[in-house]
């Protein structure tokens, strides 16, 4: 789930000018080496990935502790990173919700009571659970959705990472997009879904090793977490960054402008629980398990992994508003990307291109008068960088040579990680829920390998365009963005009744997936064209766009709810003796081995409950 | 997983010692030289030598306990189970 405010991060590329950061031979030495790793493990991977379980499954077997990385791993991208830090940055610990309320429960809830189904029916993708249960229609339907989703996900991934390196390094865009691609195609290819969950164990490891000094850092020289809390109500004068749900009664009364009840059902059930447990980006990593109780024990661990994602991504957010300092020492704010395009410098005067339209752009920003008039002027001391550059800044203050090498690999692991997990998603989809049952039914088992790793090539050179054309149309970023919320609550309404409900119906599955999904990209529509309709989607004239995203969510999850349940109750239901294995309540469970009560998963996930409910506690 | 294939936590290993070393080496470079990075933050923490020195030991850890040892019927410890090999052409999954 990436950030809202990463749809504009496009326009920095126009307003790039002077790197932020210069590496030296050291970094570039971390850099290549990281490179050279993730192409070594493809090329090893690749003699033990030619049956289809292999390269699509990972042969199904993988630990707990290696599958739980991974399922954390492949959703930690650098979208992740930079996008929440910069949300930190605005709204303070607020942005911590995505990470903690609207990950968790559905992690365990995951791993507790839907993996069963999924592992049991030894379906190899989400779409393929969806034809066991409703049938071939709500599969194909799914699985058109969710490859062209995942395809244009991974261009905008690689052109934000390259966008991030132009910005961070004044690297060349398409030097960027070529590399990465390239990486990204061969260890996928070679090695499939294994290699593709090594890595990204591997760039999990990386990012925490690259980003984590960051924050320690920041606490020491803010003075420890009092410290931190004395200086931003200092210099902000609100204790509203440190609180996740007090200030959260009124739309308007916390600078996110979200409900608390947007944040609990719309976030914290139908956003979480549709990405987590339906999305096959994630949900593919945990089938490659190799037993039942792994399956199940993979997400729990995944999510204390996740409980602790906040501390090397929303924390250096918070730092950064009050220990980044502009070249005369004074605190350096960090605006939107709109006052950065509104103030950009024409380079041949040195003038500013459009002073009123930057005067007015600032008005509503914290910068100081006499900054504001630094900036009107085009002193080229009085630079403006944006919230989504909080991260990269803290970096190039804290870590110095061969450290900077390692935050900025940390960054491309990231990039590469979520880029693997698109790519490797998407050739699974296509082969398994496309290719072979509406063009050839019949190949055998070596001939759907070569089309998987054909898809992930053709996958990849299709990302490459999608970049392209993302560069050059920049709104497109938005609505790629939108599809994975106007497609993840009516799959995950329609996923929730088929596996606990008996009762459900093909046809209401098929319906319900469709009705859902266009009434959902309805509502994005209408609130394109007409931005005031915001105020009914989230039911309330002080709503900002984050509230939209989870409104938006929840209103298709409860219209698909409703059609599913009432086109159920009017069409016949299968025998119940054909959803074993499928349907809660239909299932006979295999029998577990027996396990001494420190392996058993309810205790884990008891454990990541009192941890969460603490922490939620703890930042009231 | 197979007995002879290298563990991932090996691979994670070495990459963390080399890493650690470079870092470190870098760290103890500028402690002694004194010729720190300009603009770089609490540059006398010297985080590059503890760093290193943190990314290095568990590298050194990963890297001897996973190392690659062939062993008839051994497990490899890298988050993959000890499993059958599948047979060639094996039926695809559902």
């Amino acid at each position: 789930m990436t950030s809202g405010s990463l749809g504009s991060l496009p326009v920095l590329l126009a307003f790039a000018t002077e790197p932020l950061a210069h590496l030296r031979p050291l970094d570039i030495a971390v850099i290549v080496l990281y490179f050279a790793m993730v192409l070594w493990i493809g090329f090893y991977l690749k003699g033990v990935s030619n049956t289809g379980e292999d390269f699509f499954l990972a042969g199904r077997e993988m630990t707990a502790w290696i599958a739980g990385l991974s399922f954390v791993s492949a959703n930690l991208g650098s979208l992740e990173l930079m996008g929440w830090a910069g949300a930190a940055y605005q709204y303070g610990i607020l942005a911590t919700h995505w990470y903690w309320v609207g990950a968790i429960p559905a992690m365990l809830f995951l791993g507790l009571m839907m993996m069963p189904f999924y592992y049991v029916s030894k379906t190899h993708s989400v779409p393929g659970y969806l034809k066991l249960r409703f049938g071939e229609h709500a599969r194909v339907l799914a699985a058109i959705s969710f490859a062209t989703e995942m395809i244009l996900m991974s261009g905008v991934n690689m052109f934000a990472m390259a966008v991030v390196m132009k910005v961070v390094l004044g690297w060349n865009i398409t030097f960027s997009i070529l590399v990465s691609s390239v990486a990204v195609a061969l260890y996928v290819g070679l090695g499939g879904l294994r290699s593709a969950i090594f890595n990204e164990v591997l760039q999990f490891v990386l990012i925490w090793g690259g980003a984590l000094l960051v924050p320690i850092l920041g606490l020491v020289q803010s003075g420890g977490w009092t410290g931190l809390e004395t200086k931003i109500l200092a210099n902000l004068h609100s204790t509203s960054y440190f609180h996740l749900w007090r200030d959260t009664g009124h739309f308007a009364s916390n600078p996110m402008g979200v409900h608390w009840t947007g944040i609990l059902f719309g976030l914290g059930f139908v956003i979480s629980f549709g990405y987590w447990t339906t999305d096959f980006l994630v949900v593919q990593r945990v089938l490659a398990a190799h037993n039942l109780r792994a399956a199940r024990m993979a997400p729990i661990i995944g999510s204390f992994f996740k409980m602790a994602v906040p501390f090397i991504v929303i924390l250096p957010g918070l730092l950064g508003l009050v220990l980044l300092q502009n070249p005369d020492g004074t605190r350096r704010v960090l605006v939107g990307e709109e006052v950065v395009s509104a103030c950009a410098v024409n380079p041949a005067q040195g003038k500013l291109d459009n002073p009123a339209a930057c005067s007015a752009a600032m008005a509503s920003t914290r910068l100081s008068p006499a900054y504001k008039d630094r900036v009107l002027q085009a002193e080229p001391s009085a630079d403006l960088h944006s919230y989504n550059e909080a991260l990269p800044l803290m970096m190039v203050r804290y870590l110095g040579p061969g450290l900077l090498g390692l935050g900025i690999t940390a960054l491309i692991a990231g990039f590469m990680s979520g880029m693997a997990g698109n790519v490797s998603a998407f050739s699974t989809v296509w082969t398994y829920d496309l290719y072979k049952p509406l063009m050839y039914k019949t190949g055998s088992d070596s001939h759907y390998v070569l089309v998987g790793r054909l898809s992930i090539i053709i996958g990849v050179a299709v990302s490459i365009g999608a970049a392209y054309l993302v560069m050059h149309a920049l709104g497109i970023m938005d609505y790629v963005q939108a599809l994975f919320s106007i497609f993840i609550a009516p799959l995950l309404g329609v996923i929730l009744f088929g596996m606990f409900w008996k009762r459900a119906t093909a046809l209401a599955g098929f319906l319900g997936l469709l009705i859902g999904i266009v009434f959902s990209a309805s509502l994005f529509v209408w609130v394109k064209l007409h931005p005031a309709a915001l105020a009914m989607v989230a039911l309330s004239p002080d709503a900002k766009p984050m509230a939209e995203n989870v409104y938006r969510a929840l209103w298709a999850f409860l219209l698909t709810s409703i059609i599913v349940v009432v086109v159920s109750l009017l069409t016949r239901p299968k025998p119940v003796a054909e959803l074993d294995g499928l349907v809660y309540g239909a299932t006979v469970l295999p029998q577990e081995e027996p396990a001494p009560f420190y392996k058993r998963e309810w205790m884990w996930a008891c454990f990541a409950v009192a941890i969460f409910a603490a922490l939620n506690l703890m930042f009231w | 997983m197979h007995g002879s294939r290298i563990s991932i936590w090996f691979f994670i290993g070495v990459l963390l010692i080399v890493y650690g070393a470079m870092i470190a080496a870098s760290g103890v470079s500028e402690w002694v030289t004194g010729n720190y990075a300009p603009g770089v933050e609490l540059v006398r923490l010297h985080m590059p030598v503890w760093w290193g020195a943190l990314l290095g030991a568990p590298g050194l850890f990963y890297a001897v306990k996973f190392r690659p040892r062939k062993r008839v019927g051994a497990v490899a410890h890298d988050g993959a189970a000890q499993k059958p090999s599948p047979k060639p052409n094996a039926p695809p999954p559902r």
